[in-house]
C-alpha cells in the first residue's frame, strides 16, 4: 500500500512540473482575453506552456475547485484510465470519457453539451479506453474533432456531437486497412 | 494530489487533492476573464485507485 502510494505520488508530482510551467512563468499578460487551449499539450510544439498569469506564484495557494464532470463510465475493475489532455476552443471543452466516449463541456462550468459513443451498438471495445488527447480542425464555418477509438478515426461535429458522414465510412475511417504486411 | 512548484526554487505553493490519481497532461484556458487549471483523475494506471472525472481550479470569484 504505501508503495502504491509513493509511485502515485511520483506520477502525480509530474504531472503537476507542467502545471508549474503552464501557471507560474512570470509573464506579462496583455489584456482580458480570452484563452483558448486549441491543441493536445498547448500548441503544435507541445510546448506545455500557457503565458496566461491570472494564477501566479503570489496567489497560487488560492486555487479551488471551479468544477468537477463526472463521466459515469469507470470500468467495474478499478482499472479506468484517463490519460487525455482536453482541448478548450471557444468555451467549449473537448476530452474523452474512460471508455473512450467524445464530449464537449461549458468549459466555464462542466455542464454537458454533447456526447458520443464510438462502441454504441458494438460488441468492439478499446481495451484499455486510453489517448493522449484529440484534435481540431476546422475549415471555413465547419469544426471538427478528430479521435481514435479501437481501429477506427472518427471525425465528430464540433457543435453538435454528430459523426460527419462525408468522412470515411458514416464518419469513420477504417485503420486497419493500413496495417503492414506481416514479416516473415 | 496536485502540486504546484515555484519553479526558481522547488517550493511547493499549492496541494490539492484529486478525486483519482492524475496520469494525465493538465491544460489551462481563461474563458469570461477567469483562468481555469484542468486535469484528468483517471487513476487506474499502476494499480490505483481509479476514476472517471476531469476537475477544473480557478481562483475564487
Amino acid at each position: 500500500m504505501i508503495g502504491q502510494r509513493s509511485m502515485r505520488h511520483k506520477a502525480v508530482g509530474s504531472c503537476a512540473c507542467w502545471v508549474v510551467a503552464a501557471v507560474l512563468f512570470p509573464a506579462v499578460e496583455f489584456g482580458a482575453a480570452d484563452r483558448d487551449w486549441p491543441v493536445c499539450l498547448g500548441d503544435k510544439a507541445s510546448s506545455h506552456f500557457s503565458t496566461l498569469s491570472q494564477v501566479n506564484t503570489r496567489n497560487v495557494h488560492h486555487l479551488e475547485i471551479a468544477w468537477t464532470y463526472f463521466a459515469g463510465d469507470a470500468r467495474p475493475d478499478n482499472r479506468s484510465q484517463i490519460q487525455c489532455n482536453p482541448l478548450v476552443i471557444e468555451g467549449v471543452l473537448y476530452g474523452t470519457t474512460p471508455q473512450l466516449k467524445l464530449f464537449a463541456l461549458d468549459a466555464a462550468t462542466g455542464r454537458q453539451l454533447w456526447r458520443f459513443d464510438p462502441f454504441a451498438g458494438s460488441a468492439e471495445k478499446s481495451a484499455l479506453g486510453v489517448n493522449r488527447g484529440v484534435v481540431y480542425w476546422a475549415a471555413g464555418a465547419e469544426q471538427r474533432i478528430l479521435f481514435t477509438a479501437g481501429h477506427h478515426l472518427y471525425a465528430i461535429l464540433a457543435r453538435t456531437g454528430s459523426p460527419i458522414a462525408t468522412f470515411g465510412e458514416n464518419g469513420r475511417a477504417d485503420s486497419s486497412s493500413l496495417r503492414p504486411p506481416k514479416t516473415r | 494530489m496536485i502540486r504546484a512548484f515555484d519553479q526558481e526554487t522547488g517550493k511547493v505553493l499549492w496541494r490539492a487533492k484529486l478525486t483519482a490519481g492524475g496520469y494525465a497532461t493538465p491544460a489551462t484556458y481563461k474563458l469570461k476573464g477567469r483562468q481555469y487549471v484542468v486535469i484528468a483523475c483517471g487513476g487506474g494506471k499502476m494499480g490505483t485507485k481509479s476514476g472517471d472525472a476531469y476537475v477544473a481550479f480557478a481562483l475564487p470569484k
